[in-house]
């Protein structure tokens, strides 16, 4: 039996990764459009760039983050992010997985831009649509399951987000606390009791997303 | 409509790594037939013409409008340069079905009665069965049926076809073949057009471009040029043969043969299951052309034409002789012995004979 708490905490957890992946959705789309279409110069540093978050301790990634959102950061002084109180609140969380996933996201959605044949994108045009209508009409479909795997890939990784996410937004239960912080808690707690259902939970979730992720690249 | 001859002007210049495209050509009105062998820049010149590729300098132009100019600067985009482009591997949309494949680019004029109306090419390229199918299950001759009716429905300017016919049945092969000439016909949209097929270029073609390791080597009308060629090698892997338009005068069904007429000039030929007064295409292989310097009698042979040598030619193996009856010219391969032993000369007559069966009548497409 689930407890509400342990209900509350699974919900939170979805809504923190689903929000994240999808906010950084439309970069994800706009970098691997790049990466799949543009020659220019600098553009393995900046793919080197956008992949640090896969390989960086995650804590580094929140820490660059509670940087960016401090009183009195670039984006503070441009955009007065500081007042708006982002941090320590369950958009922190988000953030912080959002960002973390982004490089399964871009590259998933890379390689399936990249697999659209370009001859097909020529044909379009040459019939009278032009290069952004081709792009909607076109490349977007021919490369849909691609990029719904690689949202569901990201909300995986998200999921299980961490390092950075306990450095932008705590672990505060009931507004930031998701089910790796939980299992975090019930273990420090010495709860084990709990801490075997959240872990249950985890797999379960965790098989949910491989299996349907499988399912898209398969067909 | 015949306003402007030169439909299209190419003076390009496009390298890669280890091949060099120089064109320079201007094509006319019609239907032209790029013919080379391969390797020698087809495709790359009609992704050139068509935007896909930029050539490194030089100009397209067609009709009045600049597409591409290197001087000034000017490289129209392919979905505004109104030139339909059907490629060797049809490349169909494949999330969508047949039907929304044809109309995808749809351009229909304000002057609807001016457009071409999807509905009559997919009668005519016989696709209404497929309407509704998917492009995935569709036979290589349906798909470059469906890939043309989708360039035509966007009324190109120019028509280009990359080997359209490579990977088509008979069936298609006429289909597409009877269509494009309907097409060049009705609406006048000049057809730039590459093959390996001699006997296509014979039916179809009104003018022909030869290249050469990446050059453009000559352009002109079929038949002058054709006559002309020095280089054998152009269709080597090709039955040399005489294509004529004939007019259908006669089923003779019980004999399973007919009377039909060229200038004036009776042809006996198999039964063409046509009603009489229609005009039917047939090809006399040059290879089954029997001469003789004096009248036969007794022979089995239907086709027996007082014809006069207008032309000669050695070949590597074999002699070519045009000869011209009532107008009509005709080939006929003979072995340079044959030739020797007869004493053939351009300007003597000869009587050319023809075996009925020997005659190939191109089938006709119902519609």
């Amino acid at each position: 039996m689930l407890y509400s708490e342990e209900i509350q905490i699974f919900i939170l957890s979805l809504q923190v990764a689903g929000v994240g992946v999808l906010v950084c959705l439309p970069f994800a789309l706009f970098a691997g459009w790049i990466l799949s279409r543009k020659e220019f110069f600098g553009k393995s540093l900046f793919d080197t760039f956008l992949s640090l978050p896969l390989v960086l301790p995650p804590v580094v990634t929140g820490y660059a983050l509670l940087f960016l959102f401090s009183d009195g950061s670039i984006l503070d002084r441009w955009f007065g992010i500081g007042k708006m109180d982002i941090l320590f609140t369950w958009i922190a969380a988000s953030l912080a997985a959002g960002i973390v996933s982004l490089p399964i996201m871009i590259r998933s959605i890379e390689v399936a831009f990249s697999s659209v044949d370009k001859n097909l994108e020529f044909v379009s045009r040459s019939l009278g649509t032009g290069y952004w209508l081709t792009f909607f009409k076109i490349t977007l479909p021919l490369s849909r399951k691609g990029i719904y795997a690689g949202i569901i890939l990201a909300f995986g990784r998200a999921i299980g987000e961490f390092g950075a996410t306990i450095v932008v937004a705590g672990n505060i239960p009931g507004k930031t606390q998701t089910l790796p912080l939980a299992i975090f808690t019930s273990l420090q707690t010495g709860d084990d009791q709990s801490a075997l259902r959240y872990i249950l939970l985890s797999v379960v979730l965790a098989f949910f997303v491989l299996i349907v992720h499988r399912k898209l690249i398969n067909h | 409509m015949e306003i402007i001859d030169n439909i299209l002007e190419v003076s390009l210049i496009k390298k890669f790594e280890n091949f060099e495209l120089k064109a320079n050509v201007q094509f006319k009105r019609g239907i032209s037939a790029i013919f080379a062998p391969s390797g020698t820049g087809k495709t790359t010149l009609l992704n050139c013409i068509s935007g896909k590729f930029k050539p490194d300098s030089g100009l397209v132009k067609s009709f009045d409008t600049v597409l591409f100019s290197s001087d000034f600067k000017i490289d129209i985009p392919p979905e505004k340069r109104s030139i339909g482009y059907v490629m060797q591997d049809s490349s169909l949309f494949p999330h969508l079905n047949v039907n929304e494949n044809i109309y995808y680019g749809y351009n229909k004029l304000k002057d609807e009665t001016m457009s071409i109306d999807p509905k009559w090419l997919v009668d005519l390229l016989n696709l209404g069965h497929l309407v509704d199918r998917d492009v995935k299950n569709l036979s290589g001759g349906e798909k470059q049926r469906v890939a043309l009716a989708r360039t035509l429905c966007s009324f190109p300017e120019i028509l280009l076809l990359d080997e359209p016919l490579v990977s088509v049945d008979n069936f298609s092969r006429n289909h597409i073949l009877k269509t494009l000439q309907d097409v060049n016909r009705q609406f006048h949209i000049p057809i730039i057009y590459v093959t390996h097929s001699f006997s296509e270029i014979l039916t179809f073609a009104d003018y022909i471009l030869f290249m050469k390791s990446g050059k453009t080597t000559r352009y002109g009308e079929l038949m002058k040029l054709f006559w002309e060629l020095e280089d054998k090698e152009y269709f080597d892997d090709e039955e040399l043969q005489t294509v004529l338009k004939v007019n259908v005068l006669e089923n003779i069904i019980s004999n399973g043969i007919t009377k039909s007429s060229v200038n004036g000039l009776i042809l006996w030929t198999p039964l063409i299951d046509q009603p009489e007064g229609s005009v039917v295409n047939i090809s006399i292989h040059a290879k089954d052309v029997i001469l003789a310097n004096k009248p036969v009698e007794g022979i089995s042979a239907r086709n027996i034409i007082n014809a006069s040598i207008t032309d000669m030619k050695s070949l590597d193996t074999s002699v070519l002789v045009l000869a011209e009856s009532n107008g009509v010219s005709i080939m006929s391969e003979i072995t340079h012995e044959s030739s020797n032993k007869l004493g053939l000369n351009i300007g003597e007559d000869v009587y050319l004979i023809i075996k009925t069966n020997s005659i190939y009548v191109e089938s006709v497409p119902e519609l």
